[in-house]
């Protein structure tokens, strides 16, 4: 990466550009630019709120693959029946208004959300807690209503959102004597806010365009100056920058370090701007965004819709999909192949499940008809991407561990000929001109829909099944909606790309939340009628059974989750309720012009967005580039 | 007070009823897609990867429809709509709740109505000019010209010629900012540095907005001065040796100008509704863009301020010029 020493105060934006980090604000142009209060609903957190003005509790830091006890100074203590939790904070956190943050403020916290209707996660914590109090200054006790192992997972540790704790000597007004003001507390813009977090609010953009943020001066007496010392830039802005054109000229004149963009607009900026780069430092094919995402996105079949209700059609589709063409399609190679529900290339997948599994796979067989038993594990699909690259013009080493870090471990075969006799098997037929009937005698068509923008993992994923099957001669359509139709929600959908399964914890073997929505107690089976499970609902008495098992397992006790897990996940792969693709990219690029010590695939110490809360870790490895 | 019975009142029951009829429409059809701002506010938060049990989500989901209002039955919200309306409050918004759509429609409104009141006129005065001179001198070498830029520009789709602008001015020759209605960080104020900095954000979206609309109000222009050239009155004059520049204004230029000065009030309408392509690529923050954002999430009473507002506007300005028309055309009032 080239090391370029920034101009002396050369901007033509308000901040001193040397001691500023500007980044895209990831959900756009901001609906309530005056308003923090982020506990009355939804008010765009990732203008800097969540990434540099609270400090979490617990942070899920999927690139290191740890829980990071960020406010609470270790993970939570909880009895044996599962019904307490109790978890200590750090001493000598101040917010920025001089007051100290205790155990009060999060008790208050938990105790004002669980009384506060329509307040944010007030459903899931009036739902679980019967009360809280803070014992000391740094002690909080949670009694919960039924046991739950994780409820500091569900409500408190973040990932991208949680409950964040607020100040009770400003909340407080809108609690007394056990009753809320909900009308004072929903008016209240808490405006301006305070920090918990390194950065206080300096300026806002009354139409919403950007929210600039300045260092505090008492930075050392935040969690994240504890932690991780000091963060270097003195503001951070985040901005909207408009469409990818806008971003990548952005790029090129310096005005903005780090940037969403989708991959033709990464490779755009990288050619145009030598000091921006992406994940990966080398910027041609493959090296382009990290694989460690916790979503896994691909190919979702409504399972309550025939035919696909019957596991050898989903099959049989599976089967029909050549991996390495589909991998081109969905994102130019750029993405490692990640067929099971699980990120294959996370740290702590690897023993419990990852190992295990590829021995399982490698035998694995399914029955395609009269008997007849194929195999169905492709463990050379990654290697075979890379001879594609080859041919391409591409240069990659022949070094198989890196061939599997940035392609993964295999994918399901490619085999029409399993994939025809299974269509044979569930009972569709073949007329003369070779067109795929029903049962019934009717034309078997069908369409994959997303409500994602092109670029986006759900759109890229749905697109490439639709070109695989479309070769393999079914008669498929692709549909674009808008997400704010919820038809998948709804079940308006034959398969439509999405998140093949809850995203998993990587910081742990837990697989719950990865499987939870699959419980039959949350299924809606009218199609039309909205469902809160996953898309596909497909559910299974053994999946039941097994995550009510896990469900009053302590999620770190790992000997006892890791065979239900490894269950989970072949019972899961049997069925197919769909067909994972790859884990969730989100392409950006950072600019190394004002800034340097960006986290990278060859450094990957932090979460590398500027949308996620780990971003205020990620100020403080930055360096000047002058410097 | 013929004139009254004939023709003002049945146009002012016009105006009133389709005013009502429109914003009616708008009250109804939001809320009978089968997703409201409720289920898609939660989406979109868990959509981000936070967690969330399926069952809190359904009682979230409940929560809120109660807390909106929402759970009221379809009269009673649409009798408080008018209520409210009437006080001349739109409500809170939905998604951004409780703030006041009134807020939300005054921080994006005079951005809007800033970028577009000034190309509106521009292109008005710009597009006929040039327009009724290609038309009327259309043997003229300079006319011709201008002629073929447009014909050129007209067909091209505003978002190329918006982009173009982009890269032709802020990235090979960076002169202009990229986007944004001003520079990050500056103080809002009434100050000469300001108002340039405002005008220099503007500029591009400005340009982009005017060249499109010039090149399609000159080809309108153009054709309604060649249709009126050819009238008897205008080969009269010719041959009674009228001054040439006199037929073009005041024979040619003032017939031809009646269509397009309602074509201007109704353009004016437009402001209210904002110009989106315009705010997505130049990241300008208009009223486009907020109403887009309340479609996508169903924000009802976001949506209800903003295309109440069109509505109004649209109306009024047919109303107005349904009223002026008789002072400019002497043949309305003679019919």
């Amino acid at each position: 990466m080239p090391e370029t020493a920034a101009p002396e105060a050369v901007t033509t934006l308000g901040f001193p550009r040397a001691e500023t980090v500007f980044a895209q604000q990831l959900t756009g142009r901001n609906a309530t630019p005056s308003n923090f209060n982020l506990w009355a609903g939804w008010r765009q957190r990732d203008r800097g709120m969540q990434q540099v003005m609270h400090e979490q509790l617990w942070i899920d830091d999927f690139e290191r693959g740890e829980l990071i006890d960020a406010l609470a100074v270790a993970p939570p203590e909880y009895s044996d029946d599962f019904m307490t939790m109790t978890f200590q904070i750090r001493e000598g956190v101040y917010w920025s208004d001089g007051t100290e943050l205790t155990a009060e403020d999060v008790a208050f916290t938990i105790d004002f959300t669980r009384l506060a209707a329509g307040a944010s996660f007030n459903a899931s914590v009036a739902a679980q807690v019967e009360s809280v109090e803070a014992t000391d200054n740094q002690t909080v006790v949670v009694q919960l209503k039924e046991p739950n192992p994780r409820f500091h997972f569900e409500n408190l540790c973040d990932l991208w959102g949680s409950l964040c704790v607020m100040p009770k000597h400003v909340f407080g007004q809108f609690l007394v004597d056990g009753e809320v003001d909900s009308e004072g507390f929903f008016a209240f813009e808490y405006n301006p806010p305070l920090s918990s977090g390194p950065y206080k609010l300096h300026s806002f953009d009354p139409a919403g365009n950007w929210t600039a943020w300045e260092k505090r001066e008492d930075w050392e007496r935040t969690p994240t100056g504890m932690l991780f010392g000091e963060p270097k830039p003195k503001y951070v802005v985040f901005v909207d920058y408009g469409d990818f054109t806008a971003r990548v000229i952005a790029m090129t004149r310096h005005e903005v370090d780090q940037v969403d963009l989708d991959l033709p607009a990464i490779r755009a900026a990288t050619r145009a701007e030598p000091t921006a780069r992406g994940y990966y430092a080398d910027q041609g094919f493959p090296w382009l965004q990290s694989n460690r995402h916790p979503g896994v996105g691909g190919a979702v079949f409504n399972t309550l819709k025939p035919p696909f209700d019957n596991p050898d059609v989903r099959w049989a589709l599976t089967l029909a999909i050549e991996p390495v063409s589909y991998s081109t399609t969905a994102f130019d190679g750029c993405a490692a192949m990640n067929p099971l529900p699980i990120v294959v290339n996370a740290p702590q997948m690897q023993e419990p499940y990852i190992k295990p599994l590829m021995e399982w796979l490698e035998g694995l067989t399914i029955d395609v008809g009269d008997g007849e038993m194929v195999n169905v594990w492709d463990p050379t699909a990654p290697a075979r991407l890379v001879e594609d690259a080859r041919e391409r013009g591409f240069e990659f080493p022949d070094d198989a561990d890196l061939i599997r870090s940035a392609f993964g471990y295999g994918s399901w075969q490619y085999n029409p000929d399993a994939a025809t006799k299974l269509l044979m098997k569930a009972g569709l037929q073949q007329d003369a001109d070779g067109k795929w009937l029903l049962a019934d005698g009717t034309p078997w068509q069908f369409s994959v829909y997303t409500d994602a923008l092109p670029g986006r993992w759900a759109y890229q994923n749905a697109q490439a099944a639709y070109v695989e099957w479309q070769r393999f001669g079914l008669d498929v359509r692709f549909e674009v909606g808008e997400a704010g139709q919820l038809r998948i929600e709804h079940g308006n959908f034959d398969v439509c790309g999405g998140q093949t399964h809850g995203s998993n914890y990587l910081e742990n073997p837990d697989l719950f939340r990865t499987f939870t929505s699959f419980h039959s107690s949350y299924l809606e089976p009218v199609l039309g009628e909205r469902h809160w499970g996953h898309a596909s609902r497909w559910t299974d008495a053994t999946v039941d059974a097994l995550l009510d098992e896990i469900r009053v397992t302590n999620p770190i006790d790992f000997d006892t989750l890791q065979p239900l897990g490894l269950d989970l996940l072949k019972t899961w792969i049997m069925a197919m309720p769909g067909i994972s693709g790859t884990t969730s990219l989100d392409p950006y690029a950072v600019s190394s012009y004002y800034w340097t010590g960006w986290p990278s695939a060859e450094d990957h110490f932090i979460v590398p967005y500027h949308h996620y809360p780990n971003f205020k870790y990620l100020l403080t490895f930055l360096t000047p580039a002058a410097g | 007070m013929r004139f009254v019975r004939r023709y003002l009142i049945p146009r002012l029951i016009q105006y009133v009823g389709v005013t009502v009829l429109g914003i009616t429409m708008i009250f109804m059809l939001p809320r009978l897609m089968p997703v409201g701002p409720v289920e898609k506010a939660v989406a979109q938060v868990m959509a981000r990867g936070t967690y969330s049990d399926p069952r809190a989500a359904e009682e979230t989901v409940r929560a809120l429809r109660e807390m909106y209002g929402l759970d009221e039955g379809l009269l009673q919200q649409y009798l408080g709509f008018w209520r409210r309306l009437f006080t001349g409050d739109f409500g809170p918004s939905l998604v951004a709740f409780p703030a006041p759509v009134n807020e939300l429609i005054a921080a994006s409104l005079p951005w809007t109505l800033g970028l577009l009141l000034t190309t509106t006129v521009l292109v008005f005065i710009i597009g006929n000019l040039t327009g009724g001179l290609a038309g009327f001198f259309s043997r003229n070498r300079p006319m011709q010209v201008v002629d073929a830029m447009v014909m050129v520009l007209a067909p091209m789709p505003y978002y190329i010629v918006a982009l173009m602008l982009i890269i032709l001015f802020a990235h090979i020759l960076p002169v202009f900012p990229v986007g944004g209605a001003y520079t990050i960080g500056a103080r809002i104020e009434l100050s000469w540095g300001f108002v340039t900095d405002v005008l220099r954000h503007a500029f591009l979206p400005a340009v982009s907005l005017v060249v499109i609309g010039v090149a399609t109000t000159h080809q309108v222009m153009r054709l309604i001065v060649q249709g009126v050239r050819e009238e008897d009155y205008v080969h009269y004059a010719q041959i009674a040796g009228v001054n040439r520049w006199t037929i073009f204004t005041r024979y040619v230029m003032r017939n031809a100008m009646l269509p397009q000065i309602t074509r201007f009030a109704l353009g004016f309408a437009s402001l209210f509704s904002g110009a989106l392509i315009t705010e997505i690529v130049f990241a300008y923050p208009g009223v486009g863009l907020l109403t887009y954002k309340a479609i996508l999430s169903s924000d009802y009473n976001v949506l209800m301020g903003v295309t109440t507002l069109s509505i109004v506007a649209l109306t009024t300005s047919t109303l107005i010029m349904d009223l002026l028309n008789p002072l400019f055309d002497p043949r309305i009032r003679l019919t």
